[in-house]
């Protein structure tokens, strides 16, 4: 368990008001209650949307049912409300009169549940048959790939399968998934903003839209730095922990009150480093290495900047290479980022009507 | 096919990704994207691995489909002829510093001027009104945003692969200007939309903020597990890995039957049970006799090997010309059945130039 402070990190904002283009909008939301399509909903919620959420877990016929110890339980419970906040919890039976239920609504939001509950992909393209003007946003964990069909995958099984995993971490041996579901909130993302842009169609054209995204497909689409050096070289990129695969120095480094990161990307940048750290004579060649020499020797410059950084505070360390144009910064916890001045003057966490503290929407918006 | 943001003109300014890859987005759901560069291009044009004699993949991905115009925006003339698209343009994004764009006169104010309807994006590290420009990269914002931390194996923070926090100001960048313009067609009013990278990455991280923080360990690297998911891990085969995913019930027969009739009381020993199980097979047949009963898992793959998988080739995310290399990967959305694909390859520098002119309705040749 963990060995954190409890924090106080209680600083919220109001919720931003609804934007006029989205009064009156209707969401239909038939989720499980934290897939990316959840996600979806809230964001369009937070815009200003109506969304009437019912939950495709429970409505599905035949779902497993999970046993999770008490500390699990619990921690789902939190994320269920934070990812419905501002949704309006319809009850499952309003699935019998499908119809009824979707006439009037602008928005319908699916995921791997919601469509087994629908009775599977036919059954979903009959509905939207008969309701043209509808926007229809089926968000998928790996969309028409495989023969899974989307039903049997997991965020950690999605990263795995879509190079992620395999590219985070210090070793081969020891990659690691990222420490919060970055394949869903990508796919949220997508999903959101082709919902977006199905509005502005419709407004054209007065016609509907079917909006497919998946999990897997959002996150290949970011493979592109990796798949470069792949092509280009026919390499297989291999992870590099926190440093950088051709640029350096660049890692984290200890201070004696906690970590900062440090990029050294230009000859100028390094030879500023190599002044204020100090090369002494055994030393007098490193300030003229190129980018190549200090990548190949990235080890021993470590070294000799963590002897430096170590036996300052992480302030000190920061204020001194700021100063020299480098990029740098603190490595913070999270209990640090939500509590700092910066998240606070940003406004990043809002109080939701159903009292949870969530994200705000991540960008700010107002006239021009 | 007609597309959802057919008619709607985006001018872009910024190297690189996080404000590229959101007129990306804009492009493939059909906007018209033109791209301001210098007379020497996009430094991007030559970052990273090669995917053509004229540019990199990075910025064939970035860009793709786009148009290019160069502009000298330090001459007046230049800033004039800006200023003509500009008024044409329904979105202006835009992710060079706040005070760079301020010294080109380029400032939302001055381009209210311009435009008074006009959809105004300034992607930065830490907001428009941010009283220091301080300088960030992707991984400096992962370390400062908490995501670092949040990632890694026990006692070890390590930085996620992929330049995520770019990617989310990106995606946030083009959900934002999609709503701005929904909220102008509505008030008839030009709107602001300010992306802070920094701003994002926090965002991305509330899956993890769960009552604030005070249960559970909601605050430390957790290695492959999650604290409000199935019981999780990456094991290792006799010739890879494999990530699996049990649920919080009984492991049940199926399961105890793969591995050897051992019964496992919990879903933990499962997993433990399943570890040394794996151990003494391939990835390959390890997944083939776990999907069969209904385990979820996967190969960690490696870069070649999601390439070659069929959910990647042949789920048409990319297209490979024969005998050649793809131009970008193709969109994540698909409207209405077709996949969205990229309109052509990135653009030369200025190549648009004087067409342009004439397509945009900005006669001053």
């Amino acid at each position: 368990m963990s060995d954190h402070e409890p924090s106080t990190v209680a600083t919220t904002t109001e919720p931003a008001k609804a934007l006029a283009a989205f009064v009156g909008l209707r969401v239909v939301e038939l989720t499980s209650d934290r897939s990316a399509a959840a996600m979806t909903g809230r964001m369009l919620a937070q815009l200003g949307a109506e969304c009437e959420r019912i939950d495709a877990g429970s409505a599905a016929a035949g779902a497993t049912m999970d046993d999770p110890p008490a500390e699990v339980a619990s921690g789902r419970a939190a994320l269920a409300m934070m990812y419905g906040a501002g949704k309006q919890q319809r009850d499952p039976a309003a699935l019998e009169d499908l119809d009824g239920l979707l006439a009037g609504a602008d928005v319908l939001l699916v995921d791997d549940a919601g469509i087994r509950a629908l009775g599977g992909r036919e059954k979903l393209d009959a509905v939207l048959s008969r309701f043209p003007e509808l926007i229809c946003c089926p968000v998928t964990a790996v969309g028409g790939h495989g023969d899974a069909g989307g039903s049997r995958a997991t965020e950690l099984t999605v990263e795995a399968a879509a190079g992620v995993l395999g590219t985070t971490g210090h070793s081969l041996e020891e990659t690691v998934r990222a420490g919060f579901p970055v394949g869903g909130i990508i796919a949220a993302l997508n999903a959101v903003s082709g919902t977006l842009a199905a509005l502005i169609r419709r407004r054209r054209t007065g016609e509907g839209t079917r909006v497919d995204t998946s999990v897997f497909d959002g996150l290949f689409f970011f493979l592109g730095t990796f798949m470069a050096k792949w092509l280009a070289a026919g390499t297989e990129p291999k992870p590099v922990g926190n440093r950088h695969p051709v640029i350096g120095p660049w890692n984290d480094y200890p201070t004696s009150d906690g970590t900062v990161v440090v990029c050294v990307a230009t000859d100028a940048a390094w030879g500023r480093l190599c002044e204020l750290v100090g090369t002494g004579e055994e030393r007098a060649d490193w300030p003229g290495w190129s980018n190549n020499e200090r990548v190949a020797r990235q080890d021993e410059i470590d070294s000799w900047l963590s002897e430096w950084t170590r036996t300052r505070t992480s302030d000190d360390v920061l204020s001194q290479i700021d100063h020299l144009g480098v990029p740098c910064s603190r490595l913070q916890s999270l209990a640090e980022v939500l509590d700092s001045q910066q998240t606070r003057a940003r406004g990043l966490i809002e109080e939701a009507s159903n009292g949870a503290s969530i994200a705000r929407l991540p960008f700010r918006l107002r006239r021009l | 096919m007609a597309l959802p943001l057919d008619g709607v003109r985006v001018v872009e300014m910024g190297y690189y990704t996080a404000g590229p890859v959101a007129g990306r987005y804009l492009r493939d759901l059909g906007a018209d994207v033109v791209r301001i560069e210098p007379g020497d291009g996009d430094p991007t044009r030559q970052a990273g691995g090669k995917a053509s004699a004229a540019w990199s993949f990075l910025f064939g991905q970035n860009n793709a489909g786009k148009q290019s115009l160069s502009l000298d925006l330090k001459d007046p003339e230049g800033a004039r002829r800006l200023g003509l698209l500009l008024e044409q343009a329904d979105v202006f994004l835009c992710s060079f510093p706040p005070d760079v764009m301020a010294r080109l006169h380029l400032s939302p104010d001055d381009c209210r001027e311009l435009n008074e309807e006009l959809v105004y994006c300034g992607v930065s590290g830490f907001g428009l009104d941010a009283p220091v420009a301080q300088r960030a990269l992707d991984v400096t914002i992962q370390a400062q945003a908490g995501m670092m931390n949040l990632t890694g194996h026990d006692g070890r923070p390590t930085k996620i692969g992929i330049s995520i926090c770019d990617d989310l100001a990106a995606q946030t960048a083009a959900f934002g200007i999609l709503a701005a313009l929904l909220e102008r067609d509505a008030t008839g009013t030009g709107q602001l939309v300010d992306v802070a990278i920094y701003d994002a990455a926090v965002w991305a991280t509330e899956y993890r903020w769960p009552t604030l923080l005070e249960s559970l360990p909601f605050d430390e690297q957790l290695g492959n597990t999650d604290p409000c998911s199935g019981v999780e891990d990456v094991v290792a085969t006799a010739d890879g890995r494999l990530a699996v995913s049990l649920p919080w019930s009984d492991p049940g027969p199926e399961l105890s039957e793969v591995l050897g009739g051992v019964t496992s009381a919990t879903p933990r020993q499962g997993l433990e049970q399943l570890r040394d199980w794996a151990s003494t097979r391939t990835t390959a047949e390890s997944v083939s006799r776990l999907d069969a009963v209904g385990v979820v898992c996967s190969p960690v793959n490696a870069i070649s090997e999601v390439m070659a998988t069929a959910m990647a080739v042949d789920g048409e995310l990319l297209d490979i010309p024969d005998g050649g290399m793809p131009d970008a990967i193709n969109s994540p959305l698909i409207i209405d059945g077709a996949r969205l694909r990229p309109a052509g390859p990135a653009p030369e520098l200025d190549e648009h130039d004087p067409d342009l002119w004439v397509q945009w309705g900005a006669h001053d040749q």
